[in-house]
C-alpha cells in the first residue's frame, strides 16, 4: 500500500523526477569541464606562413591563389572579397585579430564574444554537425559544434563562407573548409592555446595546423569595435 | 497548336495571379509569421526556468498594442506614435527627420552605415536575442547586425563617465525579479524610436522582468536627457520566449540576410 502511494498521485511528476535524476547522473556536472570563460586576448603571432607557400600543403591552383593574394596585399589592393573594409574576417582569421575576446561558459553553449567587428561564436554543446554539410547556411563564422575530451575543448567548425583568408598573408581556403579546433589551458590557467587544425581537399593536400596562444586579461573590458567608424579608443581608458 | 484566345486570357490571367500571389506571400510572411503567437511550440523545447532571476534563452519581440512601431503598421487606422514631451530643438530634429521619411529620402541614420543601433532602439528591432548569464555579468547577444551587450553585473557606473560608444556602458543588478539595468555615454548620432534625439549625457534605465510564467520577457524603459526631454519619459515592450529559433549571423555590410526582407515588410 505504501509504495503504491508513493506512486499513485501523480505518476508523472514521479516520472520526470526519475528522469531529472537519470539526467542529473549522465551529464557530468559543469563544474568538472575546465574553465575557459574570461576575457583573452592573442599573445603574439597574427599570421601563420610568412610568405613562404611550400611550408603548406597547398595544391597548385591554391599555390597561384595564394601567390595572387600576396602580390595583391604587396600591391595594396584589398585581398578578395571577404577583406574588403567592413566585411567580417571569417574563421579562422578571426581567431588571430589583435583584438580581445570573452569566452561565456555553460553547459549547453558555449559562447566567444569578440570585441573584433563585434563577432560573436555561438558554439552548441553535444550537438553534431548535419550528415550533409550543404544544409548549413554558410556563415562567415561557419557553424561550431563542441565537446569536452578529458581537459580539452574541441570545436567542429563547418559552412564557412569561401570569400575570406585564412590569415592576413593571404591563405585562401574554399567552401569546403572544416576547422577542427582543441583549446587547452596551459601555465596554470593564465594562458588558453588553439590549436586549429585546417582541412579543406579543394586548397590543400592533407589537413595541417597552427596553434595560438591567448593570455588571459581580466583587467580588459570588451569594447565597441565599429568598422568604419574606427577601433575603439581603448587609450582614454587607461588600458 | 493554336489556343483559342480567352483560353490564353485566362492561363496569363492564372499564371499571374499566381505569381502576384506567390511574390505577396513570400515578401510578406516572414513578416507575419514572426508576429504569429498562437502556433504551438514543438514538445521537446526547453521551458522557462522558474526561477525568476534566470532569464537566459532565446527572445523576439512582439508586437503588442503599446508598440508604436507594431501599432503605426498594423493598426486599424495609421496614428502617429505618441512622442513625448520634449524641447523645441528636439522637436525640430524630430520633424525633419519625420518629414524626409516621408518624403521618401530619409536622412541616413547611423544604421544605415552598420552602425548598432543603440540602447533602446536595438531591442525594438523584430530579430531574436540570446540572454546569457555569468559570473558577474548578463551578455545579451542580438542577431541584428551583432549587437552584443554587456552589462557587469559587479560594478557601479564608472566616474568619469567612458568615452561614448555605440552601445554604452551599461551596468546591472536584481531587485527581487527584475534586472535593473543602467546605461551610459551612448553616441550622440544614437536614436530612439521614432526618430527621437539623444546626446551622449542620456541615462537610460531598463527593467526587465519575466512575465505570463516566464513566456514574456517585459522592458520598461526610462530616457533621462534634461537636454531634450523636460522630464523622464518611460516604454514598455514585450518579448516572447522564442526557444524554438538561434541567433543567426547577421553581416549589415552584406545586406544579405533572409530576414531583412521581414525587416523591410516591418518597417
Amino acid at each position: 500500500m505504501r509504495a503504491r502511494w508513493l506512486i499513485a498521485p501523480s505518476t508523472g511528476r514521479v516520472r520526470f523526477a526519475a528522469a531529472f535524476a537519470v539526467l542529473a547522473l549522465l551529464a557530468p556536472p559543469d563544474a568538472q569541464a575546465t574553465d575557459l570563460s574570461g576575457i583573452w586576448w592573442i599573445k603574439d603571432r597574427c599570421e601563420i606562413a610568412p610568405v613562404d607557400h611550400k611550408r603548406l600543403p597547398l595544391l597548385p591552383d591554391a599555390v597561384e591563389a595564394y601567390k595572387r593574394n600576396q602580390a595583391d596585399i604587396a600591391a595594396g589592393k584589398i585581398v578578395p572579397e571577404g577583406n574588403r573594409p567592413c566585411i567580417p574576417d571569417g574563421m579562422p582569421r578571426l581567431m588571430l585579430a589583435r583584438y580581445p575576446f570573452q569566452i561565456l561558459q555553460r553547459p549547453t553553449q558555449i559562447t566567444i564574444v569578440h570585441e573584433r567587428d563585434h563577432m560573436v561564436r555561438l558554439i552548441y554543446m553535444n550537438e553534431s554537425q548535419p550528415d550533409d554539410l550543404e544544409e548549413l547556411d554558410p556563415f562567415y563564422d561557419g557553424h561550431s559544434v563542441g565537446k569536452w575530451d578529458g581537459d580539452a575543448l574541441v570545436v567542429d567548425t563547418a559552412g564557412i563562407k569561401p570569400n575570406t583568408v585564412i590569415d592576413k598573408t593571404g591563405i585562401p581556403h574554399s567552401d569546403e573548409m572544416r576547422l577542427t579546433e582543441r583549446f587547452t589551458l596551459r601555465d596554470g590557467g593564465k594562458t588558453l592555446r588553439d590549436r586549429i587544425t585546417v582541412a579543406d581537399a579543394k586548397t590543400f593536400s592533407k589537413p595541417w595546423s597552427f596553434t595560438v596562444d591567448y593570455a588571459k586579461s581580466p583587467n580588459v573590458e570588451l569594447m565597441d569595435d565599429v568598422c568604419p567608424f574606427g577601433p575603439p579608443q581603448r587609450d582614454l581608458l587607461g588600458k | 497548336m493554336r489556343i483559342q484566345p480567352a483560353r490564353s486570357f485566362v492561363v496569363t490571367a492564372s499564371i499571374a495571379l499566381a505569381a502576384i500571389l506567390g511574390v505577396w506571400v513570400a515578401l510578406a510572411m516572414p513578416a507575419f509569421a514572426q508576429f504569429d503567437q498562437t502556433k504551438p511550440a514543438p514538445k521537446d523545447l526547453p521551458a522557462p526556468s522558474p526561477d525568476p532571476q534566470n532569464i537566459e534563452g532565446v527572445w523576439f519581440k512582439a508586437a503588442t498594442i503599446d508598440d508604436p512601431v507594431a501599432r503605426a503598421k498594423y493598426g486599424d487606422s495609421i496614428q502617429p506614435p505618441p512622442l513625448p514631451p520634449m524641447s523645441q530643438e528636439a522637436l525640430a530634429l524630430h520633424d525633419q527627420r519625420l518629414a524626409a521619411r516621408m518624403s521618401g529620402h530619409p536622412l541616413l541614420d547611423p544604421q544605415v552605415k552598420c552602425a548598432p543601433a543603440g540602447v533602446p532602439q536595438m531591442m525594438f528591432l523584430p530579430y531574436p536575442f540570446q540572454i546569457i548569464q555569468t559570473p558577474g555579468q548578463v551578455t545579451i547577444i542580438h542577431e541584428h547586425d551583432r549587437s552584443n551587450r554587456i552589462i557587469h553585473m559587479d560594478q557601479a557606473q564608472p566616474d568619469p563617465a567612458p568615452p561614448p560608444s555605440w552601445l554604452g556602458h551599461s551596468v546591472g543588478h536584481w531587485e527581487g525579479d527584475t534586472l535593473v539595468v543602467d546605461t551610459i555615454a551612448q553616441r550622440p548620432e544614437n536614436l530612439m524610436y521614432p526618430h527621437l534625439p539623444m546626446t551622449e549625457k542620456t541615462h537610460v534605465v531598463e527593467r526587465f522582468r519575466k512575465i505570463d510564467g516566464g513566456k514574456k520577457l517585459e522592458d520598461v524603459y526610462t530616457i533621462d536627457d534634461p537636454k531634450y526631454y523636460p522630464t523622464p519619459w518611460s516604454g514598455r515592450m514585450e518579448f516572447l520566449w522564442w526557444p524554438r529559433d538561434r541567433v543567426l549571423e547577421y553581416v549589415c555590410e552584406e545586406n544579405d540576410h533572409p530576414e531583412d526582407a521581414a525587416a523591410a515588410a516591418y518597417h
